[in-house]
């Protein structure tokens, strides 16, 4: 009894602070008014929040494709399929009328075959641990294996870059190139370490915590009755991993794929620092050497050239390769989107 | 354990045919042969089992102790099970009746603070021996789970996938008659005959726990234990799957957790009652329905609680 009674007392405090029924007619219409402006007003603010964050992006293209017209105008299609682009820059710096003849066809092959390599790399060794992680490893192990992995994600590039230059290089110098095989290729490139599979394993390491973490959580967020009936088959663990959870996860693991070649197609100083520093295609007619030749990616080569940018048409080729690089990673993110609607599609609801 | 008898069991094949009235008439005739061939090869290798028997022991659980890491959850189970009956486990909620029998198949191992003492045997052997393979136990003793859950794959792939794993090379024919028959002993086939390959997840509740039963019964196991399936369907459906447990029960061994006490005298020919991880009693239904030993289970049954 005394407690009902302290209950309707406590109720009736805090509806105490209510207004009576009638007030619901008490303001008066000016006040009314001043109220549906002041909503009117935030409303507003909010929406200009996000179309200044949503179309950040047009302005950013418009500004680089606008900078980049006049080198792409002139190039056309030679642009992507001519090569040539150190001495272009070379010629553009050193003459005295404008020259505006460039090819970037060895930035864009530059790029494709490190992120390739690299991507490859990344899904053998990637899906591995992210299986082992989510699936197979103790927690004992997991928790800190897992840390790790995600510090690596933190490092700064520029790190990757020291340490490609320091260890890698010289690896790669120290156990494939012999000086008769530098002596020999002495005409087509330089052979000092410096080389796409140099670029290649950095960029590995860069961009593999990212895909492990976004794989990871893909596998892991396959719901649990997945793999119980699975199990409960008589369907060993190993089989139900590969028949059951990662075909579930193939989104998220797709998704943790495109998410590393965004990371892989931008990336600049770290590859400046250990692909080597000319614009040259590798030739695949050498064979494996074909590995040890330099190459320059399209994101290092506007770092690289960047104090060349006073000349005119420089600048514009630098800002054309800028556009190539934009509409790639904009075309990555769409991918993603698609595949993982796609996908859905497929699965959920057919 | 009974003793096998070698001229019975080359009389009586263990892997007869399945004696769903109805059901199978199509198979019976015609393709039972290679239907029969391909059953011993999915169950190479198992004890033959006589099926006229009928309280022949099949399992038997002896000081089942079981800790998650919030505690003991279950306490000095015995229980023994036998050929070809309906055992329903009854209870109040987090009594331990869906742990037990996920210790059964040894699906707890996937816990990991899961720790057990105790025997559970199966036909004599101790399915917690390390040496045990737990392919094959669990192939033997399937399970239907609480809430439908088929493979985000077709409803044939979603039937087809433990018996391609058993054989990977088996032909597609062959494959095809196992997965119509499962079907058919769910009696789901004639709603789903039409569209194979459309989702399973497409499914109604009901019709995808007969579409998960049919895939437990495609790896012809020999018991097959269901936790609750029908707790998340309406009525028609439940009414559809009890009328199929006893239909199944002419072949299989069942043991179905239940919190519907009706459904547990409906269906069952053993009730087994838990309480806060104890088992407080067990028996024939109809017996302890009318004559419950202990004061709890007369309070439980009556509805007193839970």
């Amino acid at each position: 009894m005394e407690n009902t009674n302290r209950k309707s007392v406590e109720i009736k405090k805090i509806r105490g602070v209510l207004p009576s029924s009638e007030a619901l007619f008490s303001s008066t219409k000016s006040q009314a008014r001043w109220y549906r402006i002041q909503e009117k007003i935030i409303e507003n603010m909010l929406l200009l929040a996000t179309i200044i964050s949503s179309t950040a992006i047009f302005f950013i293209i418009l500004f680089v494709a606008k900078e980049a017209l006049s080198s792409l105008k002139h190039n056309g299609l030679a642009f992507f399929i001519a090569g040539g682009w150190d001495q272009h820059i070379q010629e553009a710096w050193f003459s005295e009328t404008p020259k505006w003849d460039f090819g970037a066809l060895p930035l864009i092959l530059g790029t494709f075959l490190t992120t390739g390599g690299a991507l490859l790399l990344t899904f053998v060794l990637g899906t591995g641990c992210a299986i082992f992680l989510a699936e197979l490893a103790p927690d004992a192990i997991r928790r800190p294996v897992e840390a790790m992995v995600r510090l690596l994600a933190g490092i700064p590039s520029v790190i990757f870059g020291l340490i490609g230059l320091m260890v890698v290089v010289p690896f790669i110098m120290d156990n494939f190139i012999s000086n008769e095989l530098a002596l020999k290729f002495i005409a087509v490139a330089p052979l000092d370490g410096q080389s796409l599979l140099a670029g290649v394993i950095v960029l590995t390491f860069m961009v593999l915590p990212f895909y492990v973490t976004v794989a990871t959580d893909a596998i892991r967020a396959v719901p649990k009755p997945y793999k119980e009936a699975s199990l409960a088959l008589g369907v060993t663990q190993w089989r139900s991993v590969t028949k059951v959870l990662i075909p579930v996860a193939i989104p998220g693991i797709v998704t943790g794929m495109i998410l590393a070649s965004a990371r892989a197609v931008g990336e600049a100083i770290a590859l400046s620092m250990v692909s080597g520093g000319m614009a040259f295609i590798p030739d695949p007619s050498h064979g494996l050497v074909f590995f040890l030749e330099p190459v320059r990616v399209m994101a290092s080569a506007i770092i690289d050239n960047k104090e060349a940018m006073s000349v005119k048409a420089i600048e514009s080729a630098l800002f054309g390769v800028g556009t190539i690089l934009l509409f790639i990673s904009i075309l990555l993110s769409l991918t993603a989107r698609l595949v993982f609607s796609w996908y859905q599609k497929q699965v959920m609801a057919k | 354990m009974i003793l096998k008898d070698p001229a019975k069991d080359s009389i009586k094949d263990p892997f007869v045919p399945l004696t769903i009235p109805g059901a199978l008439e199509k198979n019976r005739n015609g393709d039972q042969k290679s239907l029969l061939g391909n059953q011993k090869n999915l169950l190479k290798g198992e004890k033959a089992s006589l099926k006229n028997q009928e309280n022949s022991l099949r399992m038997e659980v002896k000081n089942l102790d079981a800790w998650y890491s919030s505690g003991q959850v279950l306490e000095r189970i015995n229980l023994p099970i036998f050929e070809n009956e309906i055992l329903a486990l009854i209870g109040p909620s987090g009594c331990g009746k869906s742990t037990f029998l996920r210790c059964l198949n040894r699906l707890n191992d996937l816990i990991k603070s899961f720790r057990l003492q105790g025997q559970i045997k199966l036909d004599d052997f101790d399915i917690y021996d390390p040496g045990i393979d737990l392919a094959i136990l669990r192939r033997k003793v399937g399970m239907v789970f609480q809430h439908p859950n088929p493979f985000p794959m077709s409803i044939f792939d979603n039937v087809a996938f433990g018996v391609r794993e058993i054989n990977r090379r088996i032909k597609r024919t062959e494959l095809a008659e196992i997965v119509e028959e499962s079907l058919r002993q769910a009696s789901l086939w004639d709603e789903v005959k039409d569209k194979l390959n459309v989702s399973g997840l497409s499914l109604s509740g009901g019709q995808q726990q007969r579409l998960c039963i049919a895939r437990a019964l495609a790896v012809r196991p020999e018991i097959i234990m269901l936790d609750e399936p029908c707790s998340s369907l309406d009525p028609v459906s439940t009414a559809h799957i009890e009328e199929l447990l006893l239909m199944l029960r002419a072949d299989y061994t069942i043991i179905i957790v239940t919190h519907n006490l009706a459904q547990a005298r409906r269906i069952s020919h053993r009730m087994a009652f838990f309480l806060s991880g104890r088992l407080i009693e067990h028996g024939n239904t109809a017996e302890m329905s009318i004559r419950p030993q202990c004061e709890e289970t007369e309070n439980y049954l009556c509805g007193r609680f839970g």
